[in-house]
């Protein structure tokens, strides 16, 4: 039984030009305790199906077309808006690309942090809501727990005096709070310093482990991915192309896009090697194109690949891939 | 006219010089109350002619503050900078338009950089128009090949940048720089905001000109692969100075600063899981600086000279390279 | 693996060439068509449209589409004053038997009128001194600024009641006063805004290119700031037509017999209540235009909003 299931899911934007179908049938797993990184470019749809696990898609102009969201065994596309409230947090939680825009600046860490705890005990059907003392005991606790020294300094400041990391400590620290089964990163360290990123993707792995938490982190950057996720799927408009074992996949990719991809990162370690681009550019997903929706850049393309779908199948153990003319198959 | 004997010795002297070039601004805290920080200090730079250099560091360095000091978009507080042999330090608006030509940027995110109520066409003719006054058929000529030049098709004249993709804006600023023959261009993390399969179209695009035209390059960036890619020389900058510099390849396979191997482990490689944290700590605020080498404070080599003492600028290492650490001076890297 | 056996051309044939996608549309005809479509979305800004389009339509058509054109000024008809609401008089005459309603259609053209002329040299005059302020700072930045203030620091209709008096009472008069009181609104707008688009990458992509400062401020800066000028406008001819309308009230505006709302229900004052209808149909007309274009100013702020321009 996973934790949570994908299961042809599809998500259209209705606006003035038209329907954009930004998400054309995700299938996905993920088991209490995984690691699964999310990755692939500008528009493919991995931050809009991140926002979809919290139901966070203003609606419209988002419409969901078909499929399901299952989170131990609840359809969260179903949910009413109550439950859907009391599950955010405390069975999912998420973390965002720029800690600075989800800290109110005019109220300090210790407010908000009390705030949402105590936010979390009222969304708990029965719960008993902490006093002011207890909550802020536990504040502190969690900033103790995200590596954040003094947290007491810590909370008497404002947003303003904190560094860029510190607040994005903050921020997972707040998304602890409800003691969530699976956290979503969005794009998490994309705002941060090399330096802090790396401090900031490690206390992710660690938080990971010590706690249990299944991880759904997404990025446009391998190399993250490949420092906090065992496993990964990439996406490219509006569809999972290939999911695989992190490494597996950076090794021997079977999909073209994903091997364009990787091939287009630059290796620190191996300056011979020229990155190359992807012909082309993204699809409009106003008119995606037909059958495979990479087919127009596609090297490997034939004729059937304009005209059908590939599903995404089981190609090797652990390895899914959606595409009639594997790499090395 | 210049003799031959001046000319070589002018191919030979940097296009750019920087010397112990300062900026401080000053940022006003209370009603009453200003103090000033240093966002760039005492800097010895040059930009040998025809070659890359890059400027990496983390945000808030003051590397994109040395890029409008070069370009004298902003005015040096103290120091000197040299451009092609003409000292443009305290060069007024005036004295600097001919050389506005010869000097370009690139900035990071093109959507900003083009005005949104301006056609590709307009926004490459500007360049054109305000410093050659081209008008009429010769003006649409000549954007035209500096359009096919980029590698974008006429169609795109006359789009406006909501109705262009990264790349073909990122083009578009690239079109512009170009229009009017620059020695020197500025690239301010030009493909930062690009997704990684344009970035790597448009890096070799960067590359492919600047061996065509005979380009000088001071490239910023935060991303040490693209810089490892692109330059032939890089600086590293702490705090708004630099710590190290020499050839890319060395600095970039062997740093000596420890800031500088700091900065390279922190980088998640694609083929090796898990990342661990290779210094602990923010960046310090340059509003307050710590004392001594500003690194000390999450460095692991600190001892009690790094504490009071700032380390200069020296030779170090292969001699190829300059580092500025008491312990590489000392032999304890 | 094998390929499933499918109706499709057979794997390993070079792909065709594919038919070219159909794209959205672009230019400014998708623009407008945007514009309308994002109007039409709310009630509010259709019906502000609405109104303002019955505004400008009796404005323009005002003298031939009035039932009764000769009491436009002089005609004098006693035997049918102050008549209450009927099918020949739809709102009622006024104490020298004119129509109110051809009155109030006339008057619809000078106030439309008034309030333009207003809001134009109003923006003509403070815009480009804001743009200026704010893209040049320093002591330039501080004297514009500051006899900005100091416009702004006396009640505008307290400040124009003085310049009327000066000059003395009539509908020019008023029109300059208002436009003396109305200008700084724009220098603070167009500065506010014009502070935040000289830090735009584009406009330091200008100055790198040589650009003079009149080119920056006028082609980048100025039509960067359009937007919450013309939403600002907008909603000023409303205010405007208010403004004058009061100066008319007290009787230093448009005076009787000129068929204005203000000076109509200054006369009409004194024969309220018994005779009320005739102080309820300029006023309702007031009423309208300024909701009209109040409506209407929300609507454009909706359309020139960028991040409603999404999808």
């Amino acid at each position: 039984m996973s934790l949570l299931e994908i299961a042809d899911y599809r998500l259209a934007f209705d606006t003035f030009d038209g329907t954009h179908h930004v998400l054309d049938g995700i299938d996905l797993a993920l088991d209490a305790g995984e690691t699964l990184g999310i990755v692939g470019e500008t528009g493919c749809g991995k931050s809009v199906l991140a926002k979809s696990l919290l139901r966070l898609n203003e609606c419209p102009p988002a419409r969901v077309v078909s499929g399901a969201i299952r989170f131990k065994d609840q359809d969260l596309l179903t949910l009413d808006a109550r439950a859907m409230r009391s599950l955010r947090g405390r069975a999912i939680a998420m973390v965002f690309q720029d800690p600075a825009s989800f800290l109110n600046p005019v109220l300090g860490i210790g407010a908000q942090m009390t705030d949402a705890i105590c936010g979390q005990d009222g969304a708990q059907p029965g719960g008993r809501r902490r006093s002011r003392r207890e909550a802020a005991r536990m504040a502190a606790e969690l900033l103790a727990s995200v590596g954040l020294p003094e947290p007491e300094r810590i909370l008497a400041s404002y947003p303003h005096q904190l560094s860029g990391g510190m607040r994005q400590r903050v921020l997972i620290a707040m998304a602890l709070a409800g003691k969530p089964a699976l956290l979503v990163a969005d794009e998490p360290t994309t705002a941060l310093d090399v330096t802090v990123q790396a401090q900031v993707l490690a206390l992710i792995s660690d938080l990971v482990r010590s706690r249990g938490l299944a991880l759904i982190l997404i990025s446009h950057d391998l190399g993250v991915i490949s420092a906090a996720c065992a496993r990964v799927a990439v996406m490219y408009a509006g569809t999972i192309v290939e999911e695989a074992p992190t490494q597996a996949l950076l090794a021997a990719p079977y999909h073209p896009y994903a091997r364009g991809l990787i091939g287009a990162v630059p290796d620190l370690d191996r300056p011979g090697s020229r990155p190359r681009g992807i012909p082309g550019s993204i699809p409009s997903l106003l008119f995606p194109p037909s059958g495979c929706r990479f087919h127009p850049r596609c090297p490997r393309a034939s004729g059937r690949c304009g005209v059908e779908k590939p599903l995404l199948r089981g190609i090797a153990p652990g390895r899914r891939v959606a595409c009639h003319h594997p790499e090395g198959a | 006219m210049s003799t031959p004997r001046s000319e070589a010795v002018a191919a030979m002297a940097p296009l750019v010089e920087m010397r112990a070039v300062t900026k401080r601004f000053r940022v006003r805290r209370g009603a009453f109350h200003t103090t000033e920080i240093a966002a760039v200090s005492e800097v010895d730079l040059g930009l040998p002619r025809g070659t890359a250099v890059g400027l990496v560091g983390e945000s808030g360095c003051g590397k994109s503050t040395v890029a409008r000091l070069i370009l004298r978009l902003l005015d040096p507080t103290a120091g000197s900078i040299r451009f092609d042999g003409t000292d443009i330090t305290t060069l007024a608006e005036a004295g600097l338009r001919p050389l506005r030509r010869r000097m370009q940027l690139i900035h990071q995110n093109p959507s900003a950089a083009l005005n949104p109520r301006m056609t590709a066409f307009a926004s490459i003719a500007e360049p054109l128009v305000v410093q050659e006054g081209a008008r009429g058929g010769v003006l649409v000529e000549r954007v035209a090949a500096l359009m096919a030049e980029v590698g974008l098709p006429g169609e795109f004249l006359h789009r406006y940048p909501h109705e262009m993709s990264g790349g073909q804006r990122q083009r578009v600023c690239i079109a512009r720089a170009l229009a009017l023959g620059p020695s020197l261009v500025v690239l301010d993390e030009p493909t930062s905001a690009l997704d990684v399969s344009v970035q790597a179209q448009i890096l070799e695009f960067l590359q492919s000109l600047r061996s065509g035209h005979g380009l000088t390059y001071l490239f910023i960036s935060h991303n040490l692969a693209v810089v490892r890619q692109v330059c032939d020389r890089v600086a590293v900058m702490y705090l708004g100075r630099i710590v190290e510099e020499g050839p890319a390849d060395a600095v970039l396979s062997a740093p000596l600063h420890p800031y500088a191997q700091a900065l390279l482990a922190a980088v998640p490689r694609l083929r090796q899981g898990g990342v661990l944290p290779s210094v602990a700590g923010d960046p310090p605020n340059p509003a307050s600086p710590p004392s001594g080498c500003a690194f000390h404070p999450r460095c692991r080599f600190a001892e009690a000279r790094c504490r009071t003492e700032r380390p200069d600028l020296v030779a170090g290492g292969d001699g190829e390279r300059r580092v500025a650490c008491h312990a590489v001076a000392e032999g304890r890297i | 693996m094998a390929p499933p056996a499918t109706a499709v051309p057979a794997d390993g044939l070079p792909a065709q060439p594919a038919p070219r996608a159909p794209q959205p549309a672009t230019g400014s005809a998708r623009a407008w068509r945007l514009a309308l479509w994002l109007l039409s979305r709310s009630f509010s800004s259709m019906l502000g449209l609405a109104l303002v389009l019955f505004i400008v339509t009796l404005a323009l058509l005002g003298p031939w589409i009035v039932p009764y054109p000769a009491d436009a000024e002089g005609a004098i008809n006693l035997l049918n004053k102050l008549e209450p609401p009927s099918a020949a008089h739809w709102f009622g005459t006024d104490e020298v038997g004119r129509d109110i309603l051809t009155r109030v259609i006339l008057g619809t053209r000078v106030s439309l009128l008034a309030g333009l002329a207003i809001t134009l040299a109003a923006t003509a005059i403070g815009a480009p001194l804001g743009v200026l302020a704010g893209y040049s700072g320093g002591r330039l930045r501080e004297t514009i600024m500051r006899i900005t203030d100091m416009f702004l620091s006396v009640p505008g209709l307290v400040l124009s009641l003085a310049i009327v008096a000066a000059l003395g009472p009539g509908i020019g008069n008023a029109v300059i006063a208002l436009i003396i009181v109305w200008w700084p609104g724009y220098v603070r707008l167009a500065e506010s805004k014009t502070l935040a688009i000289k830090e735009e990458p584009y406009v330091e992509a200008a100055r790198v290119v040589g650009a003079s400062r009149a080119r920056i401020l006028f082609r980048h800066v100025l039509p960067n700031c359009l937007s919450p000028l013309i939403v600002k406008m907008s909603m000023d001819v409303g205010q405007a037509i208010l403004a004058v309308a009061s100066l008319g009230f007290i009787g230093l505006g448009a005076r009787p017999p000129e068929p204005e709302w203000g000076a109509m229900i200054s006369v009409a004052r004194t024969y309220m209540p018994d005779w009320w209808w005739y102080a309820v149909a300029p006023g309702a007309f007031i009423y309208v235009s300024v909701l009209g274009f109040n409506l209407l100013g929300d609507g454009l702020r909706d359309i020139l909003d960028p991040r409603s321009h999404r999808g």
